[in-house]
């Protein structure tokens, strides 16, 4: 019986689609997906997180609505293809004054925190390459998705940073966040450099 | 269910002859793991590396972290010097002298000033971050093997700050201070070309 039914069921297989079967996932997925695998994007906003974790407990959530509405405006922007000249450079040099600020363990002022959270989601929405909801060659609704998934990944990032930052009281754990600010500093600017010269 | 003798025969054949699964083999995780390993595979960056936690270890203070925050900062400055292609005379020799001088701290359980201390250590990681930088170039994802390497530097640290915290045992002492010994000695192979 069991091996007629291992018949059957050998003989009526069909491909296994792990992926992509709800309509308009993959579409969040994609945007979701964009911050972690924008190596550069993902380095800022995980200083950006940082800093704010380290920054007073009220400056979080003011710093996280700032990141998410920039992200918007700045995928937004991209889309009406205004785009920020040097984009790139600016990313790497906003990290590196991060990365040593978290270094110095600096705790930035709230107004500071906010202006660093608009210009990251500024910054990462118009790297993201997310095609406008015109209702063309994209979907509208797909375009959305994905413009949710980024926004998603980008509060994800910060948030999960600066709980990280916010949780290391110790001593111990307060120069582990000196040891990873200097390492986003030279991870910075030894790619800034390089991209400058290059 | 019923498992047929020939089962396991057809499992292991198929285990033998299966490929690996290689859904993702994006040039980030390559460029990651080749800046990871390039600290490691070069054992006179790795003695120094590891002299560096070691002496921190023995100061101790803030020394204990001041050291490995300075190294990749002033090792990134060089980097991009590297990067940018501007020659630096004797790199090589200064990355062999680093492991001479470091490991002789270590064995002496040196105990200088905190300034000069940082400028020693600061001193020795322009070498060690113009030969990482001058590497960026051909990297394929210069940002991913940065990653890769500065991440396996600290880590270095971590590893010989955490020989140093053997010194609080009377044996202890004597395996930090025979560390430090066979970092200088390796240190001098180098120099010497012997290494």
């Amino acid at each position: 019986m069991i091996r007629a039914a291992l018949f059957v069921l050998a003989i009526c297989a069909t491909p296994a689609y792990a992926h992509g079967t709800l309509p308009g996932g993959g579409g969040f997925y994609s945007g979701f997906a964009h911050p972690f695998l924008a190596i550069d994007q993902f380095l800022l906003t995980f200083a950006l997180g940082m800093t704010i974790g380290n920054a007073h407990r009220t400056v979080v959530p003011q710093a996280a609505l700032c990141l998410m509405a920039a992200a918007l405006a700045g995928m937004w922007l991209a889309s009406a293809g205004i785009f920020l000249p040097a984009a790139g450079y600016v990313v790497l040099a906003v990290s590196a004054v991060l990365g040593i600020g978290l270094a110095a363990t600096i705790r930035v002022p709230g107004s500071v925190a906010t202006a660093t959270a608009i210009a990251t989601g500024l910054l990462a929405g118009i790297g993201t390459d997310v095609p406008p909801a015109t209702g063309g060659a994209v979907p509208a609704f797909a375009a959305y998705l994905a413009q949710a998934g980024v926004v998603s990944a980008l509060f994800l990032i910060a948030m999960n940073a600066a709980a990280l930052s916010a949780a290391m009281t110790h001593p111990v754990l307060a120069v582990a966040r000196r040891v990873i600010g200097s390492w986003v500093a030279a991870i910075a600017v030894m790619v800034l450099a390089l991209q400058l010269t290059g | 269910m019923h498992v047929t003798p020939r089962f396991p025969v057809i499992l292991a054949a198929l285990l033998l002859s299966s490929t690996p699964a290689l859904a993702h083999t994006g040039s980030e995780l390559g460029g990651l793991v080749s800046g990871f390993m390039h600290p490691i595979t070069g054992l006179d960056h790795v003695v120094a590396m590891v002299a560096v936690g070691l002496w921190g270890g023995i100061l101790g203070g803030s020394l204990l972290w001041q050291l490995p925050v300075l190294f990749p900062l002033v090792m990134a400055l060089a980097g991009a010097a590297g990067a940018a292609g501007i020659p630096l005379p004797g790199v090589e020799t200064g990355i062999a002298f680093s492991g001479i001088v470091l490991g002789l701290m270590v064995l002496a359980a040196a105990q200088p000033s905190r300034r000069a201390a940082l400028a020693l250590v600061g001193a020795f990681a322009v070498f060690h971050g113009h030969a990482h930088g001058a590497e960026l170039p051909e990297a394929a994802n210069p940002l991913v093997f940065a990653i890769g390497f500065v991440v396996a530097t600290g880590l270095l640290h971590l590893a010989g700050i955490g020989i140093g915290m053997l010194g609080q045992w009377p044996a202890g002492k004597i395996v930090v201070r025979a560390a430090g010994a066979a970092i200088a000695l390796t240190g001098g192979a180098f120099l010497t070309g012997m290494a």
